[in-house]
């Protein structure tokens, strides 16, 4: 029983160091954080309605290249297995959304967009560093796999990762 | 990092722990008494539930204790006059919480779901409450109205209520704050 009590004291040491430093909002294995916004219709969608589903979360802005590049391999995997319980969803962090519209419907885009143009609150949640960020989240709201930027290795990459977690 | 997810991954911790005596346990145990492990197993696993219980009561005494807590909930009835969106609380002029309502969210509360909006401390005293609501009113319009209750914060919890519901003879909603009695 001592042996325990060491051991929690020392895993609850290091919980605190790590709190103390300001450890990343998220990271691979842990639960991706909740959020809602609004979509490019006004329509308000919550992540975690998402759960039992197979989610790819991308954060993307129509100044940047890469993420226009992202778009169609994203198009395809929802068209792709979308039956099978997989939902992309995008957040445009564009100041305007009126600029988000005009490139989606563009792209001729079916997934759901959402619009994190006023507050910032989600963006900040994520701690946007590098664009594209797309997250990779299995059935139980765990992020899996995190893809910073895009590249055709990348992508290539990410639908093998959709596939593995969509047979789990 | 939250409190509420410290506690969560201190109960991770301790599970993981215990399943570790529970680990070496089956080594050592494991070409013995087969029957014993599973005795021991179980009463390891017994022993972490009422743990992680236990620590849950406890995180909630000291998040909210009971003399300063102020719960506030959302409640809608009928609602046809409006579709709600999203809810502002401020509390002494301090937004406290900022929520968006789902189309799921919005049919749970008109199927008679009550939301926990708000849990936090106050400390006794004269205090405002104001909840902005924003959504779709008749004909579709946008329509956003606020309501503000005064209220006496005594020692003990405190529960108030947001409720919409619809003014028949006016055709237009109505918002309501009560404190729960």
């Amino acid at each position: 029983m001592e042996k325990i009590t060491a051991q929690f004291l020392v895993f609850l040491f290091c919980l605190l160091s790590l709190s103390a430093v300001g450890a990343s909002s998220f990271s691979v294995g842990e639960r991706a954080p909740d959020f809602a916004l609004p979509n490019l219709a006004g329509k308000n969608l919550r992540l975690s309605e998402y759960r039992s589903e197979v989610v790819v979360l991308n954060f993307w802005a129509t100044w940047c290249g890469k993420c226009s590049d992202a778009m169609p391999v994203l198009e395809s995997l929802y068209e792709q297995h979308q039956g099978a319980g997989l939902n992309v969803i995008a957040v445009g962090v564009d100041a305007e959304s009126h600029k988000a519209v005009e490139l989606i419907n563009a792209a001729d885009i079916s997934f759901p967009v959402l619009t994190d143009d006023a507050t910032k609150t989600v963006s900040r949640l994520y701690d946007l560093g590098k664009l594209p960020l797309t997250l990779v989240i299995d059935r139980e709201g765990n992020v899996r796999h995190i893809h910073k930027g895009f590249s055709k290795e990348s992508g290539a990459r990410m639908m093998a990762e959709v596939a593995e977690l969509l047979a789990e | 990092m939250g409190n509420t997810q410290m506690f969560k991954q201190i109960v991770c911790g301790l599970t993981l722990i215990l399943l570790g005596q529970i680990g070496n346990a089956e080594t050592v145990g494991g070409a013995n008494d087969l029957a014993t492990l599973d005795q021991e197993t179980q009463s390891l696993k017994n022993a972490v539930l009422e743990l992680n219980k236990e620590l849950f009561l406890l995180e909630e005494e000291l998040l909210y204790p009971a003399n300063t807590q102020v719960a506030v909930f959302v409640s809608m009835d009928v609602g046809e006059y409006f579709a709600l969106d999203s809810i502002q609380l401020e509390v002494d002029g301090k937004e406290v919480s900022n929520y968006l309502y789902t189309e799921r969210e919005v049919g749970a509360l008109h199927r008679g779901g009550v939301q926990q909006l708000y849990l936090g401390n106050l400390k006794v005293g004269e205090h405002e409450l104001v909840a902005i609501f924003t959504g779709k009113g008749p004909h579709e319009r946008d329509y956003k109205r606020g309501a503000t209750l005064q209220f006496s914060k005594n020692i003990g919890s405190k529960f108030v209520e947001l409720t919409i519901s619809d003014q028949e003879n006016q055709l237009q909603p109505e918002f309501v704050v009560r404190n729960w009695e």
